[in-house]
């Protein structure tokens, strides 16, 4: 499997018939654990011992997601009250603390693994119940700090992405309910961060995802006016202007702005319009600026598919929005057609069905 | 100690440049007996570093047969008794590098240390922001002060497309230029019909009738080349594998920055590293000791190998010398250098590279026909170069020095505490044979201010040449003591 065109390194070697023997022995001794820990739960055996050997396991192969439920229903009997006394026993907190540390180091080797992730979440939720643990929000506070030094190693993994969104929802919920509602809200620093990262590597797909979920709320909770609203619409859209004229050729930007053609478009449902009165007027006004600067593009560039695929959804949509166009032709429109048919061949079915829609 | 005299070896290494040195390490484990001299009382013959007082003690009596000539070192009188003014550090706190070098992240230098594992004693910094000088063209600013040098502007080099994005001066069609001209660059060697018949046209030339880059960004682009020469002199095969090996290091230690330069003295450093490997493998190391003057005739050769005479008049037999063509004067190939220690660290050339980066420890900074290389860490050293020879070489020199410490915005103006200037002598790049095929002569060292890897391949090919059939693989060793496991990478 490659990620983001890096393809993970093969493991096929030669092997000497010692190396063979040895990885025959290791295959035998992964089988023998992984038979006695689902041996063991089947007894349900929810002991630390149980813990241990599931740890083992986990260590040589955290993909294999039914030992990480296993291991909940382990933790699940460990931390409730009801323990018996007979058995040994570890202070909840040290539970907890060991299998951060646990989720911890393995996703430093595996950051892209859900389980991982999954059983990390899990355990903060079930943390804040527990007597004795850390102050929750000092919890997913360093949660926050834990991604963002993930993000810095791979500014494209979703899967940090994600988390960090549910990690920001937490907090918020767990700021005192004294404080100003504006002051727990993360929404502010949150959309710098994407900012930031945006600003680091302009092909991040979920800078920018993260950056469209943000936007609305950010515009709610700064109890934005209609005037302010357009602001931070035209702001984006000039930022979005200036990467499409840096590179043209990367697909992240384009993601972007489509996203910011949809807020506009008049299907935008109500709770995700940036600005919550457009009027058609100003509608064309945006297809008719972008499809401008965007046309300049080929001047310089003819071979770019996204500038041609962009051309045409924007056609569509003034023509959606005001019937006659001065603008453009059908000519104009089948020419960009032909281009996206000559650039994408192998999508040759998709381009001829978007040209019927579009009565081209 | 012994003498020398009638001693017998399998290769003799005379200079403990870099060449000789990384040499002197590819053999580290070979097994065979070698001898390796220098006639100066220090490592790293024209790549040497030295404290400011070695520094006026080498100006004051060079050896012979060394690439340098011309030097004078000045040390202004502090102005008034101002006693709070920055002075000079202890002479110990500089290391000036005779050959200042970056080295790129992509350079094989950096592998083949790894894999030899010499890298463990060497430490490098990070090479930080490039800058353009431009001349101010605005002349209408009032008083003209004639004491005060000239002041321009200082303009950030664009490390890819990030940088292009966020730049404000750049109108969209020079954003589209520039970057189709990037993306060309990343793959350049696959697309000759683009460049093949214009390779020996002027870089600019090259740009504007290929890529409609404007001229603004010319200057931009050829400092990314640290090309000594001028812009019209410098062809578009000479710069477009430079640019690629700039832009393609970019990121590859970590976001940013893309070369790197050795702690503490410049490249002297990697050469003593080296030469205590070879130490340690059972070379034996002399200084002050180099080869006899007498020697010019041909050598009597036996079967142990040719017999030179050193410079005491030990008789040596060795199957092998390696040593360095002396380089022949001549204008053409000498280049001026400008060593400045400056009074601030001039800390607006280093605006952070990116959150947790390494902090930049020097910054490039290019001017039309010349460049300055400013090293932050250890202590404020600019190293500026040009390949204009003679007088005119050193004004030029001068100039941009103060012309740099005037636009920098610092306060107090930083000012000049004292200066080395010195001619060194390049030659033909080639390798060549001496007098018989047992005596390899390495060509004199290099004036770029980058590492080039092809100092890799002439190492290489003398090795194996000195091996034979017993070359095996070029510096990879194991290391000498076992090491706790490192983390993952």
């Amino acid at each position: 499997m490659a990620s983001h065109g890096v393809s993970r390194t093969a493991a096929a070697t030669e092997r000497s018939e010692e190396a063979r023997r040895k990885e025959l022995q290791q295959i035998a001794a992964y089988k023998d654990l992984t038979d006695l820990v689902n041996a063991k739960i089947s007894e349900r055996q929810y002991t630390l011992e149980v813990l241990g050997l599931s740890t083992k396991l986990l260590n040589e192969n955290p993909e294999y997601y039914t030992i990480w439920n296993h291991r909940r229903r382990i933790l699940g009997a460990l931390l409730s009250p009801q323990l018996s006394d007979t058995a040994p026993h570890k202070d909840p907190n040290e539970l907890v603390q060991d299998d951060l540390q646990l989720t911890f180091t393995l996703l430093r080797k595996f950051p892209k693994c859900y389980w991982i992730w999954n059983h990390r979440d899990w355990l903060l939720r079930t943390a804040e119940s527990v007597p004795g643990a850390s102050n929750a929000r000092t919890l997913w506070a360093g949660e926050l700090q834990l991604i963002g030094k993930m993000l810095h190693a791979d500014s494209r993994n979703f899967h940090a992405w994600s988390y960090r969104r549910f990690v920001v929802a937490q907090i918020e919920r767990l700021a005192p309910p004294t404080t100003e509602a504006s002051s727990q809200s993360l929404v502010e620093s949150e959309f710098e961060y994407t900012t930031k990262m945006i600003k680091t590597n302009l092909s991040n797909f979920s800078a920018w995802h993260s950056r469209s979920k943000i936007l609305p709320r950010l515009l709610k909770e700064r109890t934005a006016t209609a005037a302010s609203r357009r602001a931070l619409l035209a702001s984006e859209l000039s930022l979005i202007c200036s990467a499409i004229n840096t590179d043209p050729f990367d697909q992240s930007i384009w993601y972007y702005h489509q996203y910011l053609m949809s807020t506009i478009s008049p299907a935008c449902p109500a709770h995700n319009r940036l600005v919550l009165d457009l009027s058609n007027g100003e509608r064309q006004e945006h297809y008719e600026h972008e499809m401008e600067y965007i046309r300049e593009i080929l001047d310089d560039e003819t071979d770019c598919k996204w500038i041609y695929e962009a051309l045409l959804y924007l056609a569509s949509a003034y023509l959606e929005v005001e019937g006659g166009t001065q603008a453009f032709s059908t000519r104009d429109m089948r020419g960009w057609l032909d281009q996206l048919k000559r650039l994408d061949p192998l999508r040759k079915g998709r381009w001829e069905d978007l040209g019927s829609t579009l009565n081209v | 100690m012994e003498t020398l005299d009638n001693t017998t070896w399998d290769v003799l290494i005379v200079g403990t440049g870099l060449r000789q040195s990384l040499l002197a390490l590819a053999l580290s484990r070979s097994g065979k007996k070698i001898l390796h001299i220098d006639q100066n009382e220090y490592y790293g013959g024209a790549e040497a570093a030295f404290s400011l007082q070695e520094a006026e003690e080498w100006a004051g009596h060079l050896n012979k047969d060394q690439p340098f000539s011309n030097i004078s070192i000045h040390k202004p009188e502090p102005t008034g008794s101002d006693l709070s003014a920055p002075s000079l550090s202890f002479s110990r706190a500089y290391s000036l590098a005779l050959a200042p070098q970056l080295v790129y992240a992509r350079s094989s230098l950096l592998q083949y240390l790894v894999s030899s594992k010499v890298y463990r004693q060497l430490e490098f910094l990070a090479v930080g922001s490039w800058w353009v000088y431009s001349p101010e063209t605005d002349t209408t600013t009032s008083s003209v002060d004639e004491a005060r040098p000239p002041h321009g502007k200082l303009l950030k080099v664009p490390n890819g497309r990030e940088d292009v994005f966020q730049d404000q001066v750049l109108d969209f069609k020079a954003k589209r230029a520039l970057m189709k001209f990037l993306r060309f660059i990343a793959e350049y060697e696959e697309q000759p019909e683009v460049w093949e018949e214009h390779r020996s046209q002027p870089f600019p030339t090259f740009l504007s009738e290929q890529f409609k880059v404007p001229t603004t960004l010319h200057a931009p682009l050829l400092a990314l080349t640290l090309s000594a020469a001028s812009s019209g002199q410098t062809t578009t095969e000479y710069a477009l594998p430079r640019i690629a090996r700039h832009l393609r290091s970019i990121g590859v230690f970590g976001a940013g920055f893309g070369s790197v330069i050795p702690k503490w003295g410049g490249m002297s450093e990697i050469a003593q590293v080296a030469c205590r490997a070879c130490a340690v493998g059972g070379g034996v190391y002399i200084l002050g000791k180099g080869l006899s003057t007498a020697n010019e005739e041909p050598n009597t050769t036996s079967a142990d190998g040719v017999k030179i005479h050193l410079k005491d008049g030990e008789l040596v037999t060795t199957q092998w010398v390696v040593g360095e063509q002396s380089a022949r004067p001549s204008p053409d190939d000498a280049h001026s250098r400008f060593i400045t220690v400056a009074s601030s660290p001039l800390t607006p050339l280093f605006p952070p590279i990116t959150e947790e980066a390494p902090s930049p420890a020097a910054a490039v900074i290019v001017f039309p026909s010349g460049s300055l290389k400013f090293d932050r860490e250890p202590e404020g050293l600019l190293y500026a170069s040009t390949s204009l020879s003679g007088e005119e070489g050193y004004e030029l020199l001068k100039q941009a020095t103060e012309t740099l410490l005037s636009t920098v915005e610092v306060s107090p103006a930083p000012t000049i505490l004292w200066s080395i200037q010195y001619q060194q002598q390049s030659g033909p790049a080639e390798q060549s044979r001496g007098t018989t095929p047992y005596d390899l002569q390495f060509a004199p060292a290099s004036l770029d201010l980058a590492f080039d890897d092809s100092i890799i391949r002439d190492v290489k090919e003398v090795w194996q040449k000195i091996m034979g059939d017993g070359a095996v693989e070029f510096l990879v060793f194991d290391d000498r003591e076992s090491y706790a496991d490192e983390d993952e990478a």
